[in-house]
């Protein structure tokens, strides 16, 4: 009997009924489970506007974990409107690596999106993999030392052999959820969320009386200056932002 | 349930802002902070009354922050069930701090007339209880051409001791230790680490006891501070920590 509930409960019809009535909620879409050997991203942000500069460190998980010889890394780049930017490979890779993301590195883009890493391999793979890497994302403006700020979640997944994947795996429910920032923004001059759209449909969120929206993919930047009490009301299960704030000359990266 | 820290260090400044609010319901005044720190082989416990920002945040300032501190939320009442034990081992006192997303405080470090740098820290009872070891790259958030680049290892212990372990720097490639330190359990233990270790096959391993891994550089009077995440959060699949213990069992091979 407890078997067959757990069936149902884990089935696209129970996950739906959770997520709606907020019972045990699922918050990652588990179709990933269905493909075999799988590197699942975060969405991570980047920035070139105004003087913004991003560097990327990652590591070499297939290399150093399982002792994958020759694997390779790829990224892709898109802006906040998720238009593809690039696409890179990165192989010969040590156990740590890094990656500057500046505006010639994005054809002279100045703005800002996200971007993914996935591992692939073309050694076949005896296992049922499925990794993600957490990965640290510094930003330095007009030249500064790199705060760095690690990764925040699961968005998109694609198999080691790089023949299947997908995106917006955080899943959403029919009521709205409030998630309220557990800090002071009191002390600084000048701050900002950095929100990425993890789902894999539009979703509309508020903060206060402002209401924002994000299509699939889709990133915003929202000034957030002078609110103490930053409560997000989303039916999204896990929207959770990067704060930038700004002291003086000096500024502050972290996740929320 | 969590606890808290801050960093009493000759190189930063630090602070700590605990939020009196779960992430989604709003602030239940009969919960205060309280600090805790080993006294003749017991744990003594202080209510910080007056550590008050406002009805959301207690802010924990410098002058009460040193290394062998630890702070937490709980009621009156749950705090005088620690007598019980005659204050002889760290309690789970409440489940107040156990949300999803985890409940997080804010711990900012800053240098004096320079920049500020921060994260949404915990430290999980879960991780009170277990002894073990910890391993990070180095590469993955310090940097070469940081000023400074400062580790900082917590351990918090749930019996009220200070024992030693080993903290090594270990070249996974060459299979050698580059330096042996010493750390202390319920302590900040705080690491100058020199340029030549900053390189993608050095890692960070401790030998009996785990604890969180904190990163701080310093660079032209801008700051980062940022933790890197233990290896089984890179897997996801069954078997995890077989490979991890594994990897670990190299680590133990060349440090033995």
């Amino acid at each position: 009997m407890k078997s067959l509930v757990k069936i149902i409960g884990q089935s696209s019809l129970g996950v739906k009924l959770r997520n709606s009535i907020g019972y045990r909620p699922v918050i990652l879409n588990l179709q990933y489970k269905k493909v075999k050997n799988i590197s699942i991203s975060d969405a991570f942000p980047w920035r070139t506007d105004n003087g913004y500069s991003t560097k990327f460190k990652y590591s070499d998980i297939l290399g150093l974990f399982f002792k994958i010889e020759n694997s390779f890394v790829e990224l892709t780049f898109y802006t906040q409107n998720n238009k593809l930017v690039k696409k890179i490979i990165v192989s010969k890779l040590n156990y740590s690596n890094e990656l500057l993301i500046d505006k010639d590195f994005l054809n002279g883009i100045e703005g800002y999106g996200v971007f993914y890493i996935f591992h692939l391999s073309d050694n076949y793979i005896d296992e049922d993999l499925v990794i993600s890497n957490r990965c640290y994302v510094g930003f330095s403006i007009k030249g500064s030392s790199s705060s760095f700020v690690h990764g925040n979640g699961y968005v998109g997944y694609q198999s080691i052999d790089g023949n299947h994947g997908s995106s917006g795996l955080v899943l959403s429910s029919l009521f709205k959820n409030r998630y309220r920032i557990q800090n002071s923004f009191l002390e600084f001059s000048k701050s900002e969320l950095f929100f990425v759209n993890p789902t894999s449909k539009k979703i509309n969120f508020s903060i206060g009386v402002s209401k924002y929206s994000m299509e699939k993919g889709g990133s915003i930047l929202i000034d957030v200056t002078g609110k103490d009490n930053i409560s997000i009301l989303s039916r999204c299960l896990f929207l959770r932002p990067i704060i930038f704030n700004y002291k003086d000359k000096f500024f502050d990266v972290y996740h929320a | 349930m969590n606890f808290f820290f801050g960093i009493k260090s000759l190189n930063v400044d630090s602070k700590l802002t605990i939020p009196r609010f779960k992430n989604s319901h709003p602030t239940r005044p009969e919960y205060k902070v309280f600090q805790l720190k080993i006294n003749n082989q017991r744990w003594e416990v202080n209510n910080l009354i007056d550590e008050e920002l406002n009805k959301d945040f207690f802010k924990i300032d410098g002058n009460l922050i040193d290394n062998g501190s630890i702070f937490c939320l709980a009621t009156q009442e749950e705090i005088l069930d620690f007598k019980n034990n005659h204050y002889s081992k760290l309690i789970n006192f409440n489940n107040y701090t156990d949300t999803s997303p985890s409940f997080r405080a804010n711990l900012q470090v800053s240098i004096k007339d320079g920049g500020f740098s921060s994260y949404q820290s915990e430290y999980p009872f879960s991780m009170v209880t277990k002894k073990g070891s910890i391993l990070s790259p180095l590469s993955s958030l310090f940097s070469k051409d940081a000023d400074k680049n400062i580790l900082l290892l917590k351990n918090i212990y749930e019996l009220p001791v200070n024992e030693e372990f080993g903290v090594f720097f270990v070249n996974l490639k060459t299979k050698k230790i580059l330096k042996k330190e010493i750390a202390l359990t319920n302590f900040l233990n705080e690491y100058i680490i020199e340029e030549e270790f900053i390189k993608p096959d050095v890692f960070l391993f401790t030998d009996k006891y785990i604890g969180i891994p904190i990163f701080c550089s310093i660079q032209d009077n801008y700051i980062s501070l940022e933790h890197t995440h233990p290896p089984h959060e890179y897997i996801m699949s069954d078997g995890r920590f077989k490979v991890i213990s594994e990897l670990k069992k190299e680590f133990n091979e060349i440090i033995s």
